[in-house]
Formats: structure tokens, C-alpha cells, sequence
């Protein structure tokens, strides 16, 4: 073990400063991951302060100069699985059904037999609503959701990712890729509710 | 080389996340500029990447928990 890769800090106050410039900037980014697993507000909030204390005491191990959101996002992922998914886990037996090859644009072409209007994959996306979008993230088993959130929405590459969640790359790829179906199949029935609602209240 | 429509599809995922070499890349981006279908649907994709994104995670730390965690930090022994 190497000592001089490590954060050495001769007093509370230096490592209190030093955590605050490294940790303190990804609290958004560690909250709104924490609402889309726990899924209300309570927990969420239980969730990131535990994370920013258990950060602050492991401190010392965070190699300075190194991707600090990172490292934070294992914390918070190890404490997730640790603490909250005992409570709900859930094998992941996806039916076949889930696992076709589901693209939302293949539906939306399905839909209009023969010359494809060129505008209806706009009006699709645009008619995506916010709350959609983040029940649908949401619905996701957690293994293909935290994996969506690091890479769709946090920005974080495979490799960190695969360093997040401790798994091989090929692991991030696939989840990544059966997690976009499902998350398009998800979109692509509350669309069709939401439509549905609207055609029946007119 | 040149490559098929399923072969550019198969790629999708890894196109969209940016995790394709420089040689995958230029494979796929000059089946696009050939292929109208496969072009209109990787922009459909990233599209959708861009919605959720946006969309997925717009919330904010409530300042509340902020200040209350910097404070419980600042009381660690
Ligand atoms: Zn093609």
C-alpha cells in the first residue's frame, strides 16, 4: 500500500476544506440518482447523508486527483444494495416478452403502414412527458436502472461504471442495452395510455 | 469495409455512449451518410438519449439536507 497516492491531511479543519471541494459539488448528481432507486423523497435523503458521512470518514482512502464522483457513486451504490435492496430484492426474471428487440422507432414505424409521416417521431418525442420519463427509469430493475442513470444521465463511461457497480464492462454494455428496451417499451405504453385518455376525453 | 444495417444496429448502444474506436465509428458513421433508414433511426435514438437525460434527473439537493450534512461533516470527530 502506497501512502503517498493517499489524502494526508494534518488536521480536521484541512480535511473538512479539502472534503468540501471534492464531495460537496456532486450532492445534486447523488440525489436525484437517490430518488429514481428509492423512489421517494425520505429515503432518498437518508440515503445521501448516509453516503457524504461515510465518504467523509473513508476520506482518507480517496486518492487525490482521481474522479471523486465516482467514488462517491460506489459509496452510495454499496449503501443502496447494503441497506435498501435486502428489503426489495427481486430476482431478475424478465419474461422473454421484455427482452425482444425493442426500439420505439420500430414501433412508431410500425404504425403508419407503408409511407412513414416524417414528423411523427418528432411529435412522439416531444409529447414525452417529465414524469414519463422518471416513473419509467424508475420501473426498471435496479440492476438496468443504476446502470442507465451512470451512463445516460450522469455521463460516466463504462469502465467507471463497471468500477461503480463491480462488474465486468460487458455487463455494463448489455444491461445498458436491455435496459434501453425496456425503458422504451415502459415510454411507449404510458404514450399510449396518455393518448388513449386523450382520444376518449374529447 | 463496409457494414450492414444490422451490423450499424448492433452497434447502437455503443455508439450512443460514445464507446466505439476510432475505426468502429467511422464504419458506422459512413453507413449513415449511405443509409437513410439506419440514419433516422440512430438520430431518433439520440434524441431520446438527450430527453433522458434531461428529463430523467432534473432535481436538486434540497438546501436543506445540504446545509444539514455540511453540518453533521463539520461535527465528525
Ligand atoms: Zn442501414
Amino acid at each position: 500500500m502506497s501512502s503517498t497516492t493517499r489524502g494526508i491531511y494534518s488536521n480536521h479543519e484541512e480535511k473538512v476544506r479539502a472534503f468540501n471541494e471534492e464531495a460537496v459539488s456532486h450532492m445534486d448528481a447523488l440525489y436525484r440518482t437517490a430518488l429514481r432507486t428509492t423512489r421517494n423523497d425520505k429515503d432518498a435523503e437518508d440515503l445521501v447523508q448516509s453516503t457524504y458521512l461515510k465518504a467523509f470518514k473513508s476520506f482518507h482512502q480517496f486518492k487525490p486527483g482521481t474522479n471523486c464522483k465516482a467514488w462517491m457513486f460506489r459509496i452510495m451504490t454499496n449503501l443502496y444494495i447494503n441497506n435498501y435492496q435486502k428489503k426489495a430484492r427481486m430476482p431478475l426474471n424478465l419474461s422473454l416478452d421484455d427482452m425482444e428487440d425493442f426500439y420505439l422507432y420500430n414501433q412508431l414505424a410500425l404504425g403508419t403502414a407503408g409511407e412513414k409521416k416524417s414528423n411523427v417521431e418528432e411529435e412522439f418525442l416531444s409529447g414525452i412527458l417529465d414524469s414519463e420519463v422518471k416513473s419509467a427509469i424508475e420501473k426498471l430493475p435496479y440492476e438496468f436502472k443504476i446502470t442507465v442513470i451512470l451512463a445516460d444521465i450522469e455521463g460516466f463511461r463504462y469502465k467507471e461504471i463497471a468500477d461503480i457497480i463491480g462488474c465486468p464492462i460487458g455487463t455494463v454494455r448489455s444491461r445498458l442495452s436491455r435496459g434501453r428496451k425496456l425503458l422504451e417499451k415502459y415510454l411507449w405504453n404510458y404514450a399510449k395510455k396518455r393518448d388513449y385518455v386523450k382520444e376518449n376525453s374529447k | 469495409m463496409k457494414i450492414t444495417c444490422n451490423e450499424a444496429v448492433k452497434n447502437l448502444i455503443d455508439y450512443l455512449h460514445r464507446e466505439l474506436g476510432n475505426i468502429e465509428r467511422k464504419k458506422i458513421d459512413e453507413h449513415l451518410e449511405k443509409c437513410y433508414k439506419c440514419c433516422d433511426k440512430f438520430e431518433f435514438e439520440e434524441k431520446l438519449s438527450d430527453i433522458i437525460c434531461k428529463q430523467g434527473g432534473d432535481e436538486t439537493c434540497p438546501k436543506r439536507l445540504k446545509s444539514n450534512i455540511i453540518k453533521l461533516i463539520n461535527e465528525v470527530e
